[in-house]
C-alpha cells in the first residue's frame, strides 16, 4: 500500500467518530433513495402489469338502464375498441356477527378476456351461477371469510345466501374505497362481491339490460374526447356519470402514491447528501488547514498538488463509497419492506419485488459526485500552500470587534465568559452559519412528521366532529318517502333526526366540471357546521348553493357567481344556481343546498336518500332488519379506522425522527470536534491559566446552546413555510390539507431537537477531557 | 582537487509579506557550492538563511536573481518541474523533524522513496543512522534525536544530489546534537553527498569545509576551513 494511503487510513481511524457520523448521513440519504425509488418503481410496474393482464377498463359509464343489444352498438362509436355491460349495485350485507355492512355487488362474465377480469387468488370461479359468488380479497381477510362459507346480501329487500367459491383481486379495487368521501380504506366496512350475470339480472330485476358499461378505448385515442362523445351518444339510456381511468378512485390513489414516492425519493436524499457534502467540505478544508505544515513537508519531499489533492479527496470518496455500499444494501432490504407496506395498503395479488441495478448504480454515482464536489471544495487550499511558507508559523489573525461590541450598553452587561462565547461564535462566521442552519434543518426534519400527524388529526377531527356532527349517517338503497323518518323513530331510540338528499351531479363552471355529491339539508340543520374561509359561521341559504373549498377551487368559481348543475336523472333539466358561499371542508368535495329547494329544482317532492341522526342506542342493531338501508356509518367506526391508520403512521414518524436525529447529531458532533481540534492551542492556554476542563466544556456548551437556540428560532418559521408548501402540493381533490400545527407539536419538536444536540455534545465531551494541554502547547509533530 | 560547481547562486533577492509587514529577506546573494562539499551557512535568526535554503531547495522562488544546479536554472522551472526537482534531487532535514505522526519510522522513509527514481536501500540507511531496531516505531514513541535520525534517513534514502538541513540540531540537546552532526558528516564522506547546514550556532561552523556568514539578508563573509574539526570534538 502506498504510504500516503496508509496515512489516510490511519487518519480515518483517528477520526472515526466524525467519519462514522458523516457516513451515516450518507447512508441514510442513499437508503431512502434506493428504498423509495425501488419501492415506487416496483409499485408502478406491478400495477401496470396487473392492469395489463386484467385488461383494466379505460372508461366507466354509469347509466340508468341500457339493453343488451345496445352494447354492441357502442362498439361502432369512433375510438371504442370494446364495450361490456355489467350490473353494479350497493347492497347491505349481514355478517355472521349480525352486523350490517355495505357491499358492492358486481356482475361478472368470468371470461378471461373480459374487461376488468378478476384475478383468482384462492378457490375457483363460479360453477353454479345461482348460489355462488366471488369475494374481494381484502374484505375476505378483514372479515375472516373463507372459501365455502356463506354470505348473506340483502337485494331488493330479499335475503340471499351465496357460497363464496373463490377469493379474487380486481384491478378496480387495488385501493379498496367505497367512494370519494372516504379518507381511508376500511376493508371491514366495505367489500365487493362478484356474482354471475344471470344471478344479478334476476335478483335486481334487470332482465336483458345493464346499468354500467366498461369501455376499452382504441390505443392512443383521446379518452377525454371519447368521454364527451359517450355522454352524448348514450344520453337516451340515462347516462349518470362517465369516469375515465385517470379519475377512477383506486387508480387515482395508487398513481398519487407512486407520484409522491417518486418525488420524495428525489428530494429527501438530496437534503441528506447536501448536508453530508457540506460537512465533508468543511471537515476537509479544516484538515488541510491543520495539515498546512505536513502538506509543506510532503511538497518538499516532492509530492505534487495532484497527488496531495487526491490524498484528501480519497477521504471524501471513501465516505461516499462506504456510504453508498451500506445505503444500497440497507435500501434494498428496506425496499422489500416498503413493498410489504404497499401490500398492506394496496390489494395487488401479484406484487413482485425486483431489485433495479439502475438505482443502485445511480446511488453510487450520485454519492460519488456529491463527495467529489465536497472534496474539491475542501482541498482547494492545498494549491496555495507554498512549502517554504508553510514551515513558518501563520501570522496571527486580525482580531476584530464583533458587531455586538458596538451595542455598548448591552455588551457591558454580559459576563466575561459570555463575552468570550459570543466572540468565539462570531469569529468564524462560516461555522456559525453552518451549525445554526444545520440545527434549523434538523428541527424542520423533526417538526414535519409531527405536523403531518397533526394534519391527519385535524382533517379527521375537523371533518368528523366539528363539521359533521351527527352520530350516524344512514343511506338508503333507493330514494324513500319522508315517512321513513317515522319508521326509524319507531325501531330505534332517536334523539335528533333529519332527512337528507345526497345525489351525484356534475357541477360546471366555464370549462371546468366535476362530478360530486350535492347534499340537501334541512333549513336549520344541526348536523353541519358551515364556516366560510374567514372562519365565520354561515347558514345554509334557502336558495342557491354552498360549495366546499376544494370544489370551488377545482372548478375555479367564486362566491356570487353562477354554476350549472347537470342533472343525470333522465327528463330533468340542468339548473343554474348562485354560489352563496364557499365553506371549509377538509375531506371530500361537496355542494350543499336547502333540501326543499333541491327537491323542487332537481328531484321530486318528499324524497329522501338517507338520514342523519343522534342516538344513545345501538342504532346498527336496531336498524338491522329495516329494508332499504345500505349503510349505517357511525362516527365511532370512523374513529377506529383512523386510529388504525395512526398506528401505521407511528412507524414512519419514528423513522423520520431518527433521520432528523442523525442529521442533527452529525452536524453538531462534527463541527464541535473540528472546533476543538482547531482551538487546541487556545484551550491549552486557558488550561495553563487555570481553567478547569469542565469550565472549557461549559464554554463550548454555551456556544453550541446559543447556536442551537438560534437555529431552532430560524427553524420554526422555516418549518411553517415547509408546511404551507406541503399543504399546497399535497392537497388533493379528495382532501384539503389545512394544517394547524399545535403548540404541543412545536414544543415536542424543540425538545427532541435539543435531545439530539445534547447527545452530540455529550459525545464530544470525551475529546475535551482527553486534551493534553502541555503536549498541545509544545508538540510540533505533524 | 578539481572543484566542480554543483550550485551557483547568482544575485538573488527575496521579499515577502508576512501579515501586514513587508520583509526583505535576501539582498543580492551570490555564491557557489561545490560537489561533495560540507557547507555551513551561519547567521542570527532573521538573517535570511532559511529563505536562501528554501530557494536552493526549490521550495520558494526568489523575487530577483537566478539559481543553477548542475547548470540547470531551477529559478526558471515551473511548478511541475520544481516538484520533480524536489522529489529526485533534494533531501530536506528540518529543525522540527516534520515526520508524519501516523506513519512508523520505516514508513516515513518509504513515503519519500516510493516516489523517486533511484533510491538507496532503506534497511542499510536505517542501520547507518542506528535505528534499524526501531524501524517499526511511531514518531511519538521516539526521542527528538531519534526522530531527527529518521528525518535524515528519509532525506538520504532518496539518494539526492544535495542534502539541505535547516537547523538540524536546533531542537536537540548538546549530546544528541553532536551525534546528529557526526551522522551528517559521515554521510557526507561515505556517500559523497553535498551537505548544506544552516544554523545560528557558530560552533558548528568548525566542522564545515566552508562557512558562509550571513547578516540581514546578505552574505558578509566566506571562510574556508583547511582542517575541519571532527564533530565529536566541538563544544557549545
Amino acid at each position: 500500500m502506498k504510504k500516503l494511503d496508509l496515512r489516510l487510513l490511519r487518519m480515518i481511524k483517528n477520526t472515526k467518530g466524525q467519519f462514522i457520523a458523516i457516513t451515516v448521513v450518507v447512508i441514510v440519504g442513499l437508503t431512502i433513495y434506493t428504498a423509495v425509488s425501488m419501492g415506487a418503481v416496483n409499485l408502478d410496474n406491478t400495477v401496470k402489469h396487473y392492469y395489463k393482464i386484467t385488461n383494466f377498463s379505460d372508461l366507466y359509464v354509469q347509466l340508468v338502464k341500457i339493453p343488451d343489444n345496445a352494447i354492441e352498438e357502442i362498439t361502432n362509436i369512433e375510438g371504442v375498441k370494446k364495450a361490456e355491460g355489467r350490473l353494479v349495485f350497493d347492497v347491505p350485507l349481514k355478517t355472521d356477527d349480525d352486523e350490517k355492512v355495505n357491499v358492492r355487488i358486481i356482475s361478472t362474465k368470468e371470461k378471461r378476456d373480459q374487461i376488468n377480469s378478476l384475478y383468482l387468488e384462492k378457490g375457483n370461479f363460479i360453477k353454479n351461477p345461482n348460489n355462488e359468488a366471488l369475494m374481494i380479497n381484502q374484505f375476505a381477510s378483514a372479515r375472516n371469510i373463507k372459501i365455502d362459507e356463506f354470505v348473506r346480501p340483502q337485494i331488493m329487500g330479499r335475503n340471499y345466501k351465496l357460497k363464496v367459491n373463490g377469493i379474487v383481486g380486481s384491478p378496480e379495487y387495488v385501493y379498496l374505497m367505497e367512494d370519494e368521501q372516504t379518507l381511508l380504506p376500511d376493508p371491514e366496512g366495505f367489500g365487493v362481491i362478484f356474482v354471475s350475470e344471470e344471478f344479478a339480472k334476476q335478483s335486481f330485476g334487470y332482465k336483458g339490460s345493464y346499468n354500467q358499461v366498461l369501455i376499452k378505448a382504441k390505443e392512443g385515442y383521446d379518452i377525454d374526447k371519447l368521454k364527451n362523445k359517450l355522454e352524448e351518444e348514450l344520453e337516451r339510456y340515462g347516462v349518470k356519470r362517465v369516469i375515465t381511468k385517470e379519475n377512477q378512485l383506486s387508480n387515482k390513489m395508487v398513481s398519487e402514491e407512486v407520484k409522491g414516492a417518486k418525488q420524495s425519493s428525489k428530494a429527501i436524499p438530496i437534503v441528506f447528501l447536501g448536508v453530508a457534502a457540506i460537512i465533508i467540505a468543511v471537515m476537509i478544508s479544516r484538515m488541510v488547514k491543520k495539515d498546512r505544515t505536513t502538506i509543506g513537508v510532503l511538497k518538499a519531499l516532492g509530492y505534487g498538488n495532484k497527488s496531495l489533492i487526491n490524498h484528501y479527496m480519497k477521504y471524501s470518496l471513501t465516505i461516499g463509497l462506504v456510504g453508498s455500499v451500506f445505503g444500497i444494501i440497507l435500501g434494498s432490504i428496506l425496499s422489500s419492506y416498503i413493498a410489504k407496506m404497499y401490500i398492506m395498503f394496496f390489494n395487488i395479488p401479484i406484487l413482485k419485488i425486483t431489485f433495479y441495478y439502475r438505482y443502485m448504480i445511480l446511488a453510487v454515482v450520485i454519492s460519488v459526485i456529491f463527495c467529489i464536489i465536497a472534496g474539491l471544495w475542501g482541498t482547494r487550499r492545498v494549491l496555495n500552500i507554498m512549502p517554504a511558507e508553510s514551515m513558518r508559523p501563520e501570522p496571527p489573525k486580525t482580531g476584530n470587534r464583533i458587531l455586538l461590541d458596538r451595542f455598548n450598553v448591552l455588551w457591558k452587561k454580559l459576563s466575561f465568559s459570555w463575552k468570550m462565547v459570543l466572540r468565539n461564535i462570531f469569529r468564524s462566521k462560516k461555522r456559525f452559519i453552518f451549525i445554526t442552519l444545520g440545527i434549523s434543518l434538523t428541527f424542520v426534519v423533526i417538526f414535519l412528521p409531527f405536523s403531518s400527524q397533526d394534519s391527519f388529526n385535524s382533517i379527521f377531527v375537523d371533518h368528523y366532529g366539528k363539521f359533521q356532527r351527527m352520530d350516524y349517517n344512514i343511506n338508503f338503497s333507493k330514494p324513500l318517502n319522508n315517512k321513513v323518518i317515522k319508521d326509524i323513530k319507531q325501531v330505534t331510540n332517536v334523539k335528533d333526526i333529519e332527512g337528507k338528499i345526497e345525489y351525484p351531479f356534475e357541477v360546471v363552471y366555464g370549462h371546468r366540471d366535476k362530478v360530486c355529491n350535492i347534499i340537501g339539508l334541512e333549513n336549520n340543520t344541526q348536523f353541519f357546521n358551515f364556516k366560510n374561509l374567514k372562519d365565520e359561521n354561515i347558514k345554509l341559504p334557502k336558495k342557491g348553493i354552498l360549495l366546499s373549498e376544494g370544489l370551488a377551487k377545482y372548478i375555479g368559481v367564486k362566491k356570487g357567481e353562477k354554476v350549472k348543475i347537470e342533472n343525470f336523472i333522465p327528463g330533468k333539466d340542468d339548473l343554474y344556481v348562485r354560489v352563496e358561499g364557499i365553506i371549509k371542508q377538509s375531506l371530500g368535495l361537496n355542494g350543499y343546498m336547502n333540501i326543499d329547494f333541491m327537491r323542487e329544482k332537481l328531484l321530486q317532492k318528499n324524497l329522501l336518500t338517507g338520514v342523519y341522526l343522534n342516538s344513545d342506542g345501538d342504532v346498527k342493531k336496531d336498524l338491522d332488519d329495516m329494508k332499504n338501508i345500505t349503510s349505517v356509518q357511525s362516527l365511532s367506526d370512523m374513529r377506529s379506522v383512523f386510529n388504525e391508520f395512526l398506528d401505521l403512521m407511528i412507524y414512519s414518524i419514528g423513522v423520520m425522527l431518527l433521520f432528523g436525529g442523525v442529521l442533527g447529531f452529525a452536524i453538531v458532533y462534527n463541527s464541535t470536534i473540528l472546533g476543538i481540534s482547531e482551538r487546541r492551542l487556545e484551550f491549552s492556554s486557558l488550561r495553563v491559566m487555570g481553567f478547569t476542563k469542565k469550565e472549557i466544556f461549559i464554554m463550548i456548551l454555551k456556544e453550541n446552546t446559543f447556536m442551537t437556540i438560534l437555529g431552532i428560532l430560524i427553524g420554526i418559521p422555516l418549518g411553517k413555510y415547509m408546511i404551507d408548501y406541503i399543504e399546497k402540493v399535497f392537497s388533493t381533490e379528495i382532501y384539503t390539507l389545512n394544517i394547524e400545527s399545535s403548540f404541543k407539536t412545536y414544543i415536542v419538536s424543540v425538545i427532541v431537537t435539543l435531545i439530539f444536540v445534547f447527545l452530540a455534545q455529550l459525545a464530544t465531551m470525551k475529546k475535551i477531557y482527553k486534551l493534553d494541554f502541555i503536549e498541545a502547547l509544545k508538540n510540533r509533530i505533524t | 582537487m578539481g572543484k566542480e560547481i554543483l550550485i551557483s547562486v547568482k544575485d538573488i533577492s527575496k521579499e515577502y509579506k508576512m501579515g501586514e509587514v513587508k520583509v526583505k529577506a535576501l539582498k543580492n546573494a551570490t555564491f557557489d557550492i561545490y560537489k561533495g562539499e560540507f557547507v555551513v551557512i551561519l547567521g542570527p535568526s532573521g538573517s535570511g538563511k532559511s529563505t536562501l535554503l528554501n530557494i536552493i531547495g526549490g521550495m520558494d522562488t526568489p523575487t530577483k536573481g537566478k539559481v543553477f544546479i548542475n547548470n540547470n536554472e531551477i529559478t526558471a522551472f515551473e511548478e511541475k518541474k520544481l516538484t520533480l526537482y524536489r522529489r529526485n534531487e533534494i533531501g530536506f532535514v528540518f529543525q522540527f523533524y516534520n515526520l508524519m505522526s501516523n506513519l512508523t519510522a520505516i514508513e516515513n522513509i518509504e513515503l519519500a522513496t516510493e516516489i523517486c527514481k533511484d533510491s538507496l536501500n532503506i534497511e542499510n540507511i536505517l542501520k547507518d543512522v542506528g535505528l534499524y531496531d526501531r524501524k517499526a516505531h511511531f514518531p511519538s514513541q521516539m526521542s527528538g534525536g531519534e526522530q531527527q535520525r529518521v528525518a535524515i534517513a528519509r532525506a538520504v534514502a532518496k539518494n539526492p544530489l544535495l542534502l539541505l538541513c535547516d537547523e538540524p540540531t536546533g531542537a536537540l540537546d548538546y549530546e544528541t546534537g553532536v551525534s546528529i552532526l557526526s551522522l551528517l558528516n559521515n554521510i557526507n564522506k561515505k556517500y559523497n553527498k553535498t551537505v548544506v547546514i544552516i544554523t545560528h550556532n557558530s560552533a558548528i561552523g568548525n566542522i564545515a569545509d566552508r562557512v558562509l556568514h550571513m547578516r540581514s539578508g546578505e552574505i558578509i563573509d566566506t571562510e574556508i576551513n583547511e582542517n575541519p574539526t571532527d564533530p565529536e570534538r566541538i563544544e557549545w
